[in-house]
């Protein structure tokens, strides 16, 4: 196993909890009111981005993703209920959506490529985790969101998405290093 | 051999790790702590992949987009947008049912209105905007009884309307209805005694009869009494010239109305000294009007 980082920081500072503005501005959003829709626009592109450049690797990649994420958000805007979680999770998750639609029509390689960089290899051990484990590891780690509000946003029991996290970090690390598995 | 640590124990460790602890404090003593250490490490490598901040290119380029696709959006959102009809919660049965109800509805209200417009028309003054419709209803009765002195009774009941109506107008003042209201009365006088002149003697026909001398036995006085009480000389002259004109009628008319008529005498119509049409015969006495001065 790589050599641990010292660092505290696993889990970052909770986001703040959805201020009524929010859910107003949310309000406003689903009617296609074009000052809310900029307002959500300002208050999000900067973390979404910086979240789908953790899943993809490249600026590139990452604008075109997050271009695809707020298209699709205008579409799905009527339809959103999760008020209670914010807006930025139901982001992350459209982006998710994306990158597992994706990643179907792409193999995924059985090993960790020797050669790349620690974070290339994390990139690609993701996508060979399930969709759900992708979900949950992603919410949790890549975005910093707190297991509670992950569960908000996904919709499923706190319970749940703990065992999908443990399973999730237990099939990644055994990706990225099968041979420590046995290692005893 | 490594033991897996479980999903307790790893969100455990991840809020010991996140709260400051260092890495063996945060797995603590157990068998599954070498296991839980590396997923500790591995969080913290997937907290490391999220990326710098994007290139303000970046953020121009997808904004632009972003707003082009809230325009068409929001037009088809505009269109599209209906408010939803939510069906009554006390549902009417079925259709036929429905149009039934609505029917009687409608019927219900148009004999409410129709009982109150008579109503209102039956008591009103020539000088109501419902006068027209009651002397409407008054020619509709008349236009529906059958036999001369079906008619005949007809027309004492609105002479005695037309007497009362102008009582009210020479209460009011008002000369010009009045006088017109007690023509209208000595008019309605003469049809019906010749409507009963004409008809068959019989106890229908002296019952009428006996309602015509009522009618015309009205005091015309108090009409007179109170144009003048109200300085209405035209109306008071007027008033006495229609009762003279009718005291002469009348003196063609009563000899005609006798409940036994004179054999031999001459059924035909007779012109009357007011010009009326009616029938002839010899006048009784006049009953003097004695107007007061």
């Amino acid at each position: 196993m790589a050599e641990v980082s010292s660092s505290p920081t696993v889990t970052r500072d909770a986001p703040a909890p959805p201020v009524e503005s929010e859910q107003e501005l949310i309000v406003r959003a689903q009617r296609y009111e074009a000052e809310a829709l900029a307002e959500l626009f300002e208050a999000n592109f900067d973390d979404l981005y910086r979240y789908v450049y953790g899943r993809v690797g490249d600026h590139t990649s990452a604008e075109e993703l997050a271009r695809q994420v707020f298209v699709r958000a205008l579409d799905g805007l009527p339809r959103f209920r999760r008020f209670e979680t914010g807006f930025a999770p139901w982001l992350y998750r459209i982006a998710n959506s994306l990158l597992v639609k994706q990643s179907r029509s792409e193999t995924a390689p059985e090993t960790a490529p020797s050669e790349a960089s620690a974070a290339a290899r994390l990139r690609v051990g993701l996508r060979a985790l399930t969709p759900e484990q992708q979900e949950v590891l992603s919410l949790r780690f890549i975005a910093g969101l707190p297991a509670s509000t992950v569960a908000g946003a996904t919709g499923q029991r706190l319970s749940h998405v703990l065992a999908i996290q443990q399973r999730g970090l237990l099939a990644l690390r055994r990706w990225l290093a099968p041979e420590a598995g046995d290692a005893g | 051999m490594l033991v897996d640590p479980s999903s307790r124990q790893l969100e455990d460790a991840l809020a010991r790790r996140a709260q400051g602890s260092g890495m063996v404090e945060a797995t603590g003593l157990h068998p599954a702590a070498d296991e839980l250490e590396r997923m500790l490490a591995l969080s913290e490598e997937l907290a490391t992949l999220p990326g710098p901040a994007p290139h303000p290119g970046a953020r121009v380029r997808v904004r632009n987009q972003f707003i082009e696709g809230v325009a068409s959006h929001r037009a088809a959102w505009v269109h599209g947008h209906q408010l939803k009809v939510r069906p009554s919660r006390h549902r009417l049965p079925t259709h036929r049912l429905r149009w039934t109800f609505v029917l009687a509805i409608a019927l219900l209200l148009a004999v409410v209105a129709g009982s109150g417009l008579a109503l209102a028309s039956q008591v009103a003054d020539p000088d109501s905007p419902f006068y027209p419709v009651k002397i409407r209803t008054e020619s509709l009765l008349e236009w529906l009884s059958r036999g001369p002195t079906a008619r005949a009774g007809v027309r004492l009941q609105v002479a005695n309307q037309r007497f009362r109506e102008s009582e009210s107008m020479a209460a009011k003042g008002d000369s010009r209805l009045a006088i017109k209201t007690l023509s209208a009365y000595y008019d309605e006088l003469r049809v019906s005694g010749r409507e009963l002149a004409g008809a068959k003697r019989d106890a229908g026909w002296d019952q009428v009869r006996d309602q015509f001398d009522k009618a015309e036995a009205k005091p015309v006085d108090i009409i007179i009494i109170q144009l003048r009480a109200r300085n209405r000389p035209d109306g008071v002259k007027r008033a006495l010239a229609l009762q003279a004109a009718f005291n002469e009628d009348r003196k063609v008319i009563d000899p005609l109305l006798k409940k036994k008529a004179a054999p031999g005498r001459p059924a035909g119509p007779q012109p009357l000294p007011s010009g009326a049409p009616a029938a002839g015969g010899a006048p009784p006495p006049a009953q003097p009007v004695a107007p007061t001065p």
